[in-house]
């Protein structure tokens, strides 16, 4: 499977996606506002007309790509293209400052490079075990699991858990639009036609990502006057192998903890990145150094957010639990080209999902190539103002949800999301909860559903087998989990 | 730096206003449940039909959103916002609308490049090359692009 896997790697196509998806990722990544999901969403539609492997190299070349040029703008700026490179621009931007700008951003990408193999080692060696026991799950053994991905978003997705709890069961209310998945009967469709598929999730994804971002880059760009951003020079500074092989222990760890915490669904790469710099800092002979631009400050969050790329990915290929914004993207576009992610992908695909991963894997060279070609590039494409570019992001939004059924509904949906994702983001309301709710929506209500029509309606088949009662547990402890935390964390402020 | 909005105490801030659209929505859809949720009898043999799950869902939606807006009493809450920035979102959402109106008749780079150009003036772009041409000349690329490379056909 592996060689067949990798023989189908050796086409001018696949090379071809995965090299323009990462230099696309690294120079839309740099962008401050323009994350990965919504790079991702944009460039759906292009992949509709290519084969599975290179369509997803594509998008997941993007998602690499980009959490790292997320780093570019953070160490040149101080301004992170990405959340999860706001742990980077403390010592990259500190560095940056005494003029090591290029030696900064070359750390940086060679400790996103580590995080990124670690991760995809782990996703190789575990995503195929994991389908394989997911096999064996039956509709309640799904629905507990669905029930439990979505109490992990909240509960310990960060921020306020009412908020999270608010947008899971907005995204599983949403979700319940269209056909009926068990009787077939429509469900607040209005009587019209193009309301029974439900709201799909390309459009919805468009609209929450991309066309939000017009309007909260609209109202950031009437609060701040345009102003000449003064941009470091970028000598050629060298990081040598050894430099690299002094943080083995920092890039291992940083790496371990992105790949970890990227499994649990919805917590994202902001987190991990933060874990990791304090992790580092903790360990660190020269804990003063942090903040002024010390290497392990800059190599332990880049290892760590990258790393969740991999982790990510792995409840969504084996389970068909997106554990982030991005993958929840992702799983869309996987659907889109017919690999419904989940127990049976890897039977009944299992050439494509390996070529992917092993892809994803080997994607290390040519992102450390396209990195340092494009450090300049970059440079000048942060310096695009919003009123250049937002403008083509709404015609892009535009054709992008259009594009998934030529339809203009679609259009019209992924502008109300456009509305309302604006509206969500100002008011704190997590995205990744509603999308996730929205996604597992469906599947989790017909599992619950056929498990109890099979046991005729009796609720014990929830805890019917080892499974089950393991998520059942699962589910138990985490609730205990969060009412601790919220209690000592009440008392220590009582104290 | 970001447009900081002057908090809005305890009157209608922007978490209460969507708290209050959310609200009214789930509402709606429990009210509208019966009529929009048909049911057969096969469905109600063993456990929940289709109307089950909607209804714990906008139930449980319902109360989250009334302990949200008790809760957001007790805290700062952001102010909706300037009567530009407002003008400015409601120009974006309503030339998207009308382009996509419109966009049967007209086609899609006209429509969509319309949609551009009112998104550039929101931005504060005056120079008509940027405001006009650059969406006009985006919107025609990703036309050509969509049509000959594509194979998508666009309205």
């Amino acid at each position: 499977m592996l060689i067949d896997a990798f023989q189908a790697l050796l086409d001018i196509w696949v090379v071809l996606a995965m090299v323009s998806g990462i230099a696309v990722g690294v120079i839309i990544g740099a962008i401050p506002g323009l994350g990965p999901s919504l790079a991702i969403a944009l460039l759906i539609p292009v992949t509709f007309s290519m084969q599975p492997i290179p369509a997803m190299l594509l998008l997941l070349g993007v998602y690499q790509g980009a959490i790292f040029g997320g780093s570019i703008s953070a160490i040149l700026l101080n301004v992170p293209g990405t959340p999860s490179a706001a742990a980077t621009a403390i010592d990259g931007y500190a560095q940056s400052r005494q003029g090591k700008a290029g030696r900064a951003l070359r750390l940086a990408l060679y400790a996103s490079v580590s995080g990124n193999v670690f991760s995809c080692l782990v996703l190789l060696a575990l995503a195929q075990p994991l389908a394989a026991v997911a096999l064996d799950f039956g509709p309640a053994e799904m629905a507990v699991l669905m029930i439990f991905a979505l109490l992990v978003i909240i509960l310990f997705g960060g921020g306020s858990k009412l908020n999270a709890l608010i947008m899971v069961l907005l995204g599983v209310c949403a979700s319940t639009i269209g056909l009926d998945p068990i009787s077939g009967a429509p469900r607040f469709t209005f009587g019209s036609f193009e309301m029974e598929n439900g709201l799909q999730l390309i459009p919805v994804l468009i609209g929450l990502f991309a066309m939000s971002e017009v309007f909260v880059q609209l109202r950031e760009a009437r609060g701040s006057k345009d102003k000449a951003t003064e941009m470091p020079e970028l000598r050629p500074d060298h990081v040598s192998l050894l430099d690299m092989w002094r943080m083995r222990v920092t890039l291992f760890l940083s790496s371990a903890i992105g790949t970890f915490v990227g499994i649990l669904p919805g917590i994202g790469s902001t987190v991990p990145a933060f874990m990791s710099y304090n992790l580092a800092r903790s360990r660190s002979k020269t804990p003063e150094e942090f903040g002024k631009g010390a290497d392990e400050g800059i190599a332990a969050p880049e290892a760590a957010n990258n790393a969740v790329t991999g982790g990510a990915l792995i409840p969504m290929l084996a389970l068909g639990i997106p554990g982030d914004a991005v993958t929840a993207v992702i799983l869309g576009a996987f659907m889109l080209q017919g690999l419904a992610p989940g127990p049976f992908l890897f039977r009944d695909y299992g050439t494509e999902v390996y070529a992917i991963i092993e892809a994803l894997l080997l994607s290390a060279i040519p992102t450390i190539i396209i990195g340092l070609l494009l450090f300049r590039l970059a440079t000048q494409v942060i310096r695009i103002k919003p009123r250049h570019l937002f403008p083509a992001i709404t015609i892009l939004a535009i054709f992008g949800a259009y594009s998934v059924n030529n339809n203009l509904f679609d259009v019209w949906v992924m502008l109300g999301a456009g509305a309302m994702g604006y509206l969500f983001r100002r008011s704190d309301f997590p995205i990744p909860p509603l999308l996730i709710g929205l996604i597992l929506g469906t599947p989790m209500e017909q599992s619950i559903r056929q498990a109890l029509l099979t046991s005729g309606g009796s609720y014990g088949i929830f805890v019917g087998s080892p499974i089950a009662v393991a998520f059942v547990l699962l589910i138990i402890a985490c609730l205990a989990g969060a009412l601790w935390r919220s209690r000592s964390k009440r008392g220590r402020n009582h104290a | 730096m970001p447009a900081q909005g002057s908090m809005a105490g305890g009157r209608i801030g922007i978490r209460k206003l969507t708290c209050g659209l959310l609200l009214i929505g789930a509402v709606c859809g429990l009210m509208v449940l019966d009529t929009q949720v048909q049911v057969f009898s096969l469905d109600a043999t063993s456990g929940p039909d289709a109307r089950t799950v909607p209804m714990i869902a906008l139930a449980l939606l319902v109360a989250a959103l009334i302990l949200r807006i008790a809760l957001s009493f007790r805290q700062q809450d952001e102010a909706i916002g300037g009567r530009q920035e407002l003008l400015g979102f409601l120009a974006i959402c309503g030339a998207t609308a009308l382009g996509l109106f419109l966009m049967p008749r007209l086609g899609f780079v006209a429509c969509s490049a319309f949609a551009g150009a009112v998104t550039a003036l929101a931005f504060g772009e005056r120079k008509i090359i940027f405001w006009a041409l650059l969406p006009l000349a985006v919107a025609a690329f990703i036309g050509f692009v969509a049509r000959w490379a594509l194979n998508i056909p666009l309205p």
